[in-house]
């Protein structure tokens, strides 16, 4: 049974969940900026933006650290502790990935992105940065849900996971045609590997902000009371 | 276990509650001078209240009659109906008592019990009349009328004679020490000194300890009957001991009065208030004592306790420990604290209440009164009064204690001194006065005669004034209709109602908890905001661009919230926002004030520097009323019940939403941090945002023209995306402003390099 009397007693780890995910929304700049240097071959101030790509994921760490470390070990949460880790294992591994794209590119700065792949690469990264930005604004109203456990609130949290997945949708899409176009090109293969490979990092962003989407779709499930489970026949 | 034994374990622990509940009401009627003057660190403060606390409750005299005869005559009810009565009083008492400090609104402890008692016994009485067949009239003989009369009359006696007193007092006390009062000090301090610890001592002895033991019946009346005589060598002995304090000593003589006022007040409400919270418990374990001491506890009449009974020291030093432990950790004392020195502050700010018709035309006909009196005083005196109650000698800019007082010392003597006078002469002439109705009254009088409520804050101060005052009436009767219905229920339907009516004020209680503690943080917020204690100018710019970076992120925030309640077309959140987009709009004139402030500490800067924060001030401005459009339009649009917007009107409404939270959101983010600001990356964003909104202009005049967009729709649509604009636009002269500043600061910090 959910009580709202007890929730003045527990201390709620979703302020933490939040400031992790500020800290991915803190990186879209960075990393955008990141991507529209790499493809402008004026690669001078790339190790600044990978830089402060870098230490706001070594935050968003620290921050991870301390919500697995100092989760009360017996107080009355309202999701249990399996999936609100497994909730953060997801949206920390959007940070991951935005690192590791801007790594990836790092290991080879130039030749940069081919003209005629610009606009999709832009279109790529733009679909993937709405899901990042949404990831707080997701777990802000999931806590609000967890105040009140009002069926308004969750259909709020509800719809914002519906367009987490409607932008990964896209976000395959357009990753599907970038690959397309890249083979199309017949350009050297280490290019071409650099570049494919590239795109799928790109897209794993949305792809894990997606999955960050299904594990709190889990955790704000109505949970059903025994009570209403049985049954009279096995 | 009997339904009568259990009821008496619930009005104990009422008893604690309504201890808890008490005193973090009646707190501010002793702290408010001190604490408003920060005459001493607030622990210090607190230590002295706290030890007039404990002293009052050991000269705490005996059970307060009105629980148990002054509103009711007990011999005509029997021990059930009287502990019906006590536990609908206390419940009451508990949720009234906790909903008037959850607003921070002062009230009267007394007025609330006695007309509780009245409510409930008016039930019991009318079931009683009522099911033996009597006459409705036969009421009265039940109800001690006399006394209730007594009690409303006090309320507006206390009203007008305070007030009255406290404005006069204060306006001859200014006249004679002015506000810079050091100088005059030293010449009338004994004589100031002598007055005032002579009435605060007079005080002491007819309020706080009258009821004390080595203090004889004999003692206390020939006190009483010579109260001139006490006075007058209570005034020599305290005039000369101050004249040499204030003549051949470096001590503010302000200050040690004050704190013995603060101890007096606190000792008074001890050893009178007290009774007030566990009064009404106490009557019941006595009702119950004597039944149960006769053969037939259930029909017995109560007659007993017309007796005067005598109370355990014991249990009242444990009330006093109670007490003084919610004096120091209560919060919603500090809210009802908080509002009573913000109402009497002399400097002009933040306003908790807002304007209302009724403040606007008193002040107006008080300025106009005070137009016409003004012809008739000759110009000479007039200008002799203006030099004395010059208000440019009042230090705005001090910090006492790590805060700014709200008002002078002088103020607090007086607030003291008049409010101990009138208590004293009204206990003495037995006219039912409120300490509560008093301490806050005089407190409102001195405001006014030392020109607090100036005309940028006169209709704001009346407002709360009459909201507090209004509060006292709707006490009464609050406390006389719940009383009412909650003794007739419980009468009637027994444990059933009893337990459900516990449920409930828990319930209740825990509702106004969190609502207070969620106030709590807002106001929180408003104080972080707030540049009172800023003297510096680099701090103030630094603090004034961290909170447009607050404002900016809530901003984002509540138009992202409201974008997809559109979407939904889900009302209650637009409502929501709407809620937010206030406490938003008061944010904004925060940072306005905050950067006029700037200003004027800029005023030895230059000019040009300064310019941009005005432009900052219009910025801001332009993106809170944007704001507040936005919101304003769609809620009235989906109020009206009209048609949300089709699937490519969302899409567009999204690439908009997206783009200006991105912009607001970046841009908050440098101003918090106040890194470096990659420029290009937001100016990009408004480029784009602007391409957006140009393209999605032309698709909508496609769609009025194919008929897919009736005309309330797009003009709600254009309505969103302009605003939205203009949003990012004064965003994006922010963030040039923050941009200058960021540099100049460089500069600054290479010139001292060098």
């Amino acid at each position: 049974m959910r009580l709202p009397f007890f929730n003045l007693f527990i201390t709620s780890p979703f302020d933490e969940l939040q400031e992790h995910a500020e800290k991915a929304k803190e990186c879209v700049w960075a990393f955008q900026q990141a991507i529209e240097c790499f493809a402008a071959e004026r690669c001078k101030a790339f190790e600044e933006y990978l830089t402060e790509v870098v230490r706001l994921e070594s935050q968003a760490d620290s921050i991870k650290r301390r919500i697995r470390g100092h989760l009360p070990v017996n107080s009355r949460l309202p999701v249990s502790k399996f999936q609100l880790f497994l909730y953060l294992k997801e949206q920390d591994k959007v940070l991951d990935s935005v690192e590791d794209t801007l790594d990836w590119i790092s290991y080879r700065i130039m030749p940069g992105i081919p003209k005629e792949l610009q606009k999709d690469f832009f279109l790529l990264v733009d679909s993937v940065i709405e899901p990042i930005e949404d990831l707080s604004r997701m777990v802000a109203e999931a806590k609000k849900y967890f105040e009140t456990y009002s069926d308004r609130q969750r259909v709020i949290v509800k719809d914002i996971i519906r367009n987490l997945r409607k932008r990964e949708h896209e976000a395959d899409r357009l990753e599907a045609d970038l690959k397309k176009k890249i083979f199309a090109m017949e350009d050297d293969p280490i290019s071409t590997f650099h570049l494919i490979r590239l795109a799928e990092n790109i897209g794993s962003i949305a792809d894990h902000a997606e999955n960050a989407g299904d594990m709190m779709r889990a955790m704000i499930a109505r949970k059903k009371s025994s009570i209403f489970n049985f049954r009279f026949r096995e | 276990m009997d339904i009568y034994l259990f009821s008496l374990i619930i009005l104990t622990g009422l008893a604690l509650s309504d201890l808890v509940v008490g005193v973090s009401n009646d707190a501010a009627n002793f702290l408010n001078s001190s604490i408003g003057s920060r005459v001493a660190p607030r622990h210090i403060i607190m230590i002295v209240a706290s030890l007039g606390m404990l002293f009052g409750v050991t000269f705490s005299s005996g059970m307060m009659e009105v629980a148990r005869k002054g509103i009711f005559h007990p011999q005509l009810f029997v021990m059930p109906e009287l502990v019906t009565i006590f536990l609908a009083v206390m419940l009451t008492d508990v949720l009234l008592l906790d909903f008037f400090n959850t607003f921070g609104l002062p009230t009267s402890t007394t007025v609330s019990l006695v007309f509780e008692l009245l409510g409930a016994a008016v039930a019991v009485s009318i079931i009683k009349v009522y099911s033996s067949g009597q006459n409705l009239e036969t009421l009265l003989h039940y109800i001690n009328t006399a006394k209730v009369l007594m009690i409303i009359m006090g309320i507006l006696l206390s009203v007008v004679i305070a007030f009255v007193c406290g404005a006069l007092a204060q306006f001859f006390s200014r006249l004679v020490f002015t506000f810079d009062y050091a100088v005059c000090l030293k010449r009338y301090g004994g004589i100031w000194g002598g007055l005032t610890l002579s009435v605060i001592t007079y005080f002491i002895l007819i309020k706080g300890a009258k009821g004390a033991s080595f203090l004889s019946p004999d003692t206390v009346l020939w006190i009483t009957t010579h109260s001139w005589t006490v006075l007058f060598m209570s005034f020599a002995g305290f005039a000369v001991i101050f004249q040499i304090l204030t003549s051949f000593t470096r001590i503010n003589i302000l200050k040690p009065i004050i704190l013995i006022g603060t101890f007096a007040l606190a000792m008074a409400f001890a050893a009178n208030d007290l009774v007030n919270f566990i009064g009404v418990p106490l009557a019941g374990i006595s009702a119950y004592r004597v039944a149960h001491s006769t053969g037939s506890p259930l029909t017995v009449t109560m007659e007993a306790l017309r007796e005067p009974v005598q109370s355990n020291t014991l249990l009242l030093l444990l009330a006093g420990v109670i007490m003084v432990l919610t004096l120091w950790f209560s919060k919603k004392a500090r809210t009802v604290s908080s509002t009573e020195v913000g109402l009497a502050r002399q400097d002009e700010g933040i306003e908790r209440f807002g304007a209302s018709a009724l403040s606007r035309i008193l002040v107006r006909m008080v300025y106009g009164i005070f137009a016409i009196v003004s012809t008739y005083v000759p110009r000479a005196v007039k200008t002799r009064i203006a030099k004395r109650m010059d208000q440019n000698a009042y230090d705005h800019t001090r910090e006492k204690y790590g805060k700014t007082p709200s008002f002078d010392l002088l103020r607090a003597s007086v607030n003291l001194m008049v409010a101990s006078a009138v208590i004293s002469l009204g206990t003495s002439l037995k006219l039912p006065l409120s300490t509560t109705y008093v301490t806050f009254m005089v407190a409102m009088g001195t405001s006014l005669a030392d020109q607090a409520w100036g005309r940028e804050s006169a209709v704001y101060r009346v407002s709360g004034v009459l909201t507090v005052i209004g509060g006292w009436f709707f006490t009464a009767i609050l406390a006389f209709s719940i009383s009412l219905l909650f003794g007739s229920a419980m009468f009637i339907f027994k444990l059933p109602a009893i337990l459900l009516l516990l449920a409930l004020c828990a319930f209740l209680i825990v509702q106004t908890y969190r609502y207070h503690g969620k106030k709590e943080e807002e106001s929180g917020v408003v104080e972080n905001f707030s540049l009172k204690n800023v003297n510096k100018v680099e701090e103030a710019i630094q603090t004034t661009f961290q909170q447009t970076g607050i404002f900016l992120k809530e901003i984002s925030d509540s138009l992202g919230s409201c974008i997809e309640a559109v979407f939904l077309e889900d009302r209650q959140r637009l409502k929501d926002v709407r809620g937010e987009g206030e406490k938003i709009e008061k944010w904004s004139n925060i940072i306005v004030a905050n950067v006029f402030k700037t200003l004027f500490l800029l005023n030895k800067c230059d000019v040009s520097d300064a310019q941009k924060y005005s432009h900052a001030i219009r910025s801001l401005q332009a993106i809170s009323e944007g704001h507040r459009d936005i919101v304003l339009r769609v809620l009235e649009h989906f109020d009206n019940y009209h048609t949300g917007f089709n699937t490519e009107q969302k899409e567009e409404l999204r690439y908009v939403k997206t783009n200006l939270n991105r912009l607001l959101w970046n841009t908050s983010i440098m101003l918090l941090n106040r890194k470096k600001v990659d420029y290009d990356y937001i100016a990009n964003q408004f480029n784009k945002l602007k391409e957006f909104v140009d393209e999605f202009d032309k698709n909508q005049i496609l769609r009025i023209q194919s008929g897919a967009s009736k005309t309330r729709l797009s003009i709600l649509f254009y309505g969103i995306m302009d605003n939205c604009l203009e949003i990012s636009e004064h965003t994006i002269q922010l963030l040039n402003i923050f941009k200058d500043s960021f540099s100049l600061n460089e500069v600054d910090a290479s010139t001292k390099e060098d």
